[in-house]
């Protein structure tokens, strides 16, 4: 052992530095949580954005006189919404929060990251799994109250109703495949890297 | 978060405790492009939790667990994207850390490198002379498996250096 602090010691004497780009401090490294939030933030911004669309477009139809099928319709689609965004909004401010400064253990560290990037995955696919199949069919009923004018075109004929629901279970699907495999791909190689850290500690 | 320039103190502390970071860095990447990453990654950590420094441990202290935590979260170039091999890295370009080293040193260095991530972590407390408790603070492991996976790791050196089985430079 000896020999080993020996060695050791030559090593920490002889530690060569490592080039930097620019002697300038560049806070401009990657970050994968940061750019977790980062992406949640667009996201977040996407259903601010589609809230604030049904939102007024549901307005003006009912101050216009619209059929009331579209407000309706528009109103499920804000009340949709804004469940979405209660859905992600807390964790996402939970998670900005602890930001992840790297200054608790090595344990509680991995720990964070693993979990919270799982849960901001999870989030993820539970949206696109409730959201996108609900808006084919509302997109589906809209366009049957566009030129029908009445919802009830649907449900008078069963397999109009069959056609949208399966529409909706469809691109659902797809939507939610993709999601996984986005996910899989940007991040699984890192979550199973983390896991493996987190194992290799407690071993 | 304010992104104005960070303050002197801090800078002046990492200057005169680069050592521990360099030391890390070249434990943990594996070529230049990350390196130069993971350089920045663990300065721009630094900068962020320094507001929370109090100074109920050595800054070194302090600096080994951002550090250390930094290295073990860091995304590497290999996960980012596929690898490839390129001309430098098929010649096998030493790195400038071990090219100055002696053979022994080398071979510590490489048989450190190979050991897992967490374990690199563990012993590269201990060499620096960072008692069991200290370790389990910072490691957030019992003092007790500690010393057990540092007796462990110690072995494995041990028997890599007698052997000269030290594992493949990654």
């Amino acid at each position: 052992m000896e020999d080993i602090n020996k060695l050791w010691k030559e090593i920490s004497e002889k530690a060569a530095p490592v080039p930097a780009e620019s002697p300038v401090f560049m806070p401009t490294a990657q970050n994968v949580f940061e750019e977790m939030l980062r992406k949640v933030r667009y996201k977040l911004g996407f259903i601010y954005v589609f809230a604030a669309i049904y939102g007024g477009w549901m307005l003006w139809n009912w101050l216009s006189g619209g059929n009331p099928e579209t407000t309706w319709l528009l109103l499920i689609m804000v009340v949709f919404t804004v469940w979405n965004l209660l859905l992600i909004l807390p964790a996402y401010l939970r998670m900005k929060k602890h930001s992840a400064v790297k200054t608790g253990t090595i344990r509680e560290t991995l720990a964070f990251y693993y979990d919270n990037l799982r849960l901001l995955i999870r989030y993820e696919n539970r949206i696109s799994a409730v959201f996108i199949p609900l808006a084919a069919m509302m997109g589906f009923s809209y366009a049957i109250i566009d030129t029908k004018g009445s919802v009830s075109y649907i449900f008078e004929r069963p397999w109009l109703l069959i056609t949208m629901i399966v529409t909706g279970v469809v691109i659902g699907a797809l939507g939610i495949l993709l999601a996984i495999w986005m996910n899989k791909v940007a991040f699984g190689k890192y979550l199973a890297y983390l896991k493996e850290n987190l194992e290799g500690l407690e071993r | 978060m304010d992104h104005s320039l960070p303050p002197p103190d801090l800078l002046q502390l990492l200057q005169q405790h680069a050592g521990i970071l360099h030391k890390v860095i070249r434990l943990y990447a594996d070529d230049e492009e990350d390196r130069r990453d993971l350089y920045q990654e663990m300065l721009y950590e630094s900068w962020r939790a320094y507001p929370g420094f109090r100074g109920a441990s050595s800054f070194s202290t302090w600096l080994y667990r951002v550090a250390l935590n930094t290295a073990l979260t860091f995304r590497k170039k290999a996960l980012r994207k596929v690898r490839t091999v390129d001309l430098d890295h098929a010649v096998q370009i030493p790195d400038d850390t071990s090219s100055a080293l002696s053979p022994a040193a080398e071979m510590l260095y490489m048989a450190i490198r190979n050991l897992s991530e967490t374990d690199r972590a563990l012993i590269t407390l201990h060499l620096d002379g960072y008692d069991h408790e200290a370790i389990s603070a910072i490691s957030g492991i019992t003092k007790n498996n500690v010393a057990v996976k540092l007796h462990r790791i110690k072995s494995e050196l041990e028997n890599r250096l007698k052997q000269g089985d030290y594992g493949r430079h990654q």
